[in-house]
């Protein structure tokens, strides 16, 4: 591989699940890039497949789910073919993970400095004995005042905001080169939000690490993003640079998010309503977004729309777009 | 037994809130309990069909006081006026008459619904408690309930599990009206929906809000929300009200640096925000007597660790001794809200 790969290439991921005797498709053939340095977002609503599609790539998901794809590469490296072990040892390390509840990613039982103490040292060439200080640096660094309180907290005793930015102090230890963050921020309060926002763009930077930034708030990925992919019902439904996703959106589905918080912001007398809800049945031929789209066309019923440029670096599933 | 809604008086609020105060005792397990003040001295005053927006951060006790006012939590000390009477003091049998104008809606709408009865079963129960119709009449009133907040006369026969959240949220909302209550105090009624599905259901309680007359106390820690909701907006802040006034006050002039570093909390760009790491930096000698938000506060001085502030101003009121001056805090508040 050249030089010039991507940090991490997905090419047709398609993650499923077995409810009963059917399988339930999550993800429904998703390729994407990320190059070094770049925070995507994937933005959609709830059982769009964005979640699912971060887990799938870390082998977090279930027994009952199957992960299949054409192509995961991780600098330029194939990693479907790698055994369980050693995707262990790329895990947390290379690839880490925040989620939305920071609780469930600590042991109860342990210290927030076994945590970062076990954090350092996994990282190889880290000195044992200096684990300490360097871990108060990680948490001043973090906006903690009180490291040596912190330290020896169990993780009960901190709240989530606290919680979550002692999280990204282990991030930050292990230097990863690619982060996929969950919703870090959802059940934070707008105030704590915002920090831990400014926290994971700042140490991105820091690190020159990669972000896969998973979120349904479009005022987060605009604040946080480079480039934006947004997914309905299990697809990425359009994508490119942040600016141009959110500002002149070509798929209706993304046109309609907008116009929703569009009309928040303005103030309008009753807000723009997109009809019916996501994540129901999705058709079986033509577009999964027809049922409520507000521009369908009798062709979208039979049609399955593929993925078109509509702009410099910009794509769109539509069939109003392109040719 | 049945509560007819008397007719409230044209002018004066439907509800007053005076100097409410709420202490939880927490078992320690050795030695003497604990004492946590969850309310401390809130004035309210709910106008008749008002939407009144209660915002602050989790543990501010915005959830606490729309209980108090339900009377799930009994106040330690101060008043609840309602319809002439004081209702704080009131046992819960005391309150039973006040009960049907009363109603709330939940942030999660399957664990308001008791998942063996059908929806239509859900609906009917109150309406045949408050004898709201006619025996006879109620699978019909079920039914043109269900079609005003948007559903169809079909969904009576399914179970919560059936429905989405943003369709059980519906069937919340119409459960909540369907008493004709006075005021409904709803608790981030929208902040589990989804994007699209949030605009429907916020649509939706304001134009039951418009329709009914009904009062809302909308509990939510999003401003953007509140804005598009709200008539009248108090920013709470560890079981006080610190800032209250009209929404568009509120946003064009916020008066409490609490209240700006909310808004600009949901602003782009790069403003500093106040952080909670801060606070161990600062010793106070009596936190009793200082202002709950000195430890956070950028405008903090002297006197604001020595004394405590109290509400103060006309229909726009807050606590600071040193408010943000009129024309400062404008120009970035315009800008603030992207949610």
């Amino acid at each position: 591989m050249s030089a010039s790969s991507p940090l991490l290439e997905v090419m047709n991921l398609r993650t499923s699940f077995a409810v009963g005797d059917r399988r339930v498709k999550a993800v429904r053939g998703v390729s994407f890039a990320i190059a070094d340095e770049e925070v995507l977002g994937l933005i959609g609503e709830s059982g769009s497949g964005k979640t699912v599609t971060g887990m799938s790539l870390l082998r977090l998901l279930p027994e009952h789910a199957a992960v299949e794809a054409d192509a995961i590469r991780f600098r330029g490296k194939e990693l479907s073919g790698l055994g369980d072990d050693d995707f262990r040892a790329l895990r947390g390390v290379q690839l880490a993970m925040i989620f939305q509840d920071p609780v469930g990613s600590f042991n109860p039982a342990k210290t927030i400095g076994w945590h970062l103490q076990h954090a350092i040292e996994r990282r190889s060439e880290a000195d044992a004995k200096s684990w300490r200080s360097e871990a108060e640096s990680l948490l001043l660094d973090v906006g903690i005042r009180a490291p040596e309180r912190v330290l020896s907290s169990y993780p009960h005793q901190l709240s989530g905001g606290m919680l979550q930015r002692a999280l990204i102090a282990m991030i930050i230890a292990l230097r990863p080169a690619l982060i996929i963050a969950d919703e870090p921020t959802t059940n934070l309060d707008n105030l704590v939000e915002r920090q831990i926002l400014d926290l994971i763009r700042l140490h991105q930077r820091r690190l020159k690490a990669s972000v896969l930034f998973v979120t349904h708030d479009l005022a987060i990925a605009e604040d946080i993003c480079d480039r934006i992919a947004v997914m309905y019902a299990g697809e990425i439904v359009e994508i490119g640079p942040a600016e141009d996703v959110l500002r002149r959106p070509k798929h209706p589905y993304a046109a309609c998010l907008l116009q929703t918080s569009l009309s928040l912001e303005q103030r309008d007398e009753f807000l723009f309503e997109l009809a019916g809800e996501p994540g129901g049945r999705i058709p079986e031929e033509g577009c999964a977004f027809a049922g409520r789209c507000p521009k369908t066309m009798p062709q979208c019923r039979t049609i399955h729309p593929e993925m078109r440029a509509v702009g410099p670096g910009h794509q769109a599933r539509c069939l109003l777009h392109g040719d | 037994m049945a509560t007819e809604p008397t007719s409230l008086p044209v002018q004066g609020p439907a509800m007053q809130l005076r100097d409410i105060v709420l202490d939880f005792r927490t078992r320690s397990g050795f030695g003497q309990d604990k004492v946590f003040r969850a309310l401390d001295s809130v004035s309210l005053d709910i106008g008749p069909g008002e939407v009144i927006g209660l915002v602050g951060e989790s543990g501010s006790g915005k959830t606490t006081l729309g209980k108090t006012m339900l009377g799930v939590h009994r106040p330690t000390a101060g008043q609840i006026l309602y319809r002439g009477a004081d209702l704080a003091n009131l046992s819960a049998r005391g309150w039973k008459p006040f009960r049907r104008d009363l109603q709330m809606v939940f942030q999660d709408p399957l664990s308001s619904f008791n998942p063996r009865f059908t929806l239509g079963s859900s609906l009917a129960l109150p309406l045949a408690l408050h004898d709201v119709v006619p025996k006879k009449q109620i699978p019909d009133e079920v039914a043109s309930l269900l079609t005003r907040v948007g559903l169809t006369p079909e969904h009576a026969r399914r179970y919560p599990h059936e429905l989405s959240g943003g369709q059980l949220q519906r069937v919340a909302i119409a459960r909540a009206i369907s008493v004709k209550p006075r005021i409904i105090v709803a608790d981030e009624a929208v902040s589990k929906l989804d994007v699209s599905v949030r605009a429907q259901v916020l649509n939706l309680l304001k134009r039951m809000n418009r329709e009914t007359g009904v009062g809302l106390v909308f509990i939510t820690h999003d401003l953007g929300v509140a804005r598009f909701l709200c008539d009248r907006i108090a920013v709470m802040y560890f079981g006080r009200i610190v800032e209250q006034g009209p929404t568009e006050a509120i946003f064009g002039d916020p008066r409490h640096p609490y209240t700006l570093s909310l808004l600009r909390a949901r602003q782009h760009g790069r403003t500093p925000v106040a952080s909670d790491a801060d606070e161990t930096a600062l010793t106070i000698p009596d936190p009793a007597r200082a202002c709950h938000y000195a430890p956070r506060c950028a405008r903090r001085t002297p006197q604001c660790i020595a004394e405590r502030p109290v509400l103060a101003g006309g229909s726009h009121t807050f606590a600071c001794f040193n408010p943000l001056s009129t024309q400062a805090a404008a120009a970035p508040a315009h800008a603030a809200m992207k949610a």
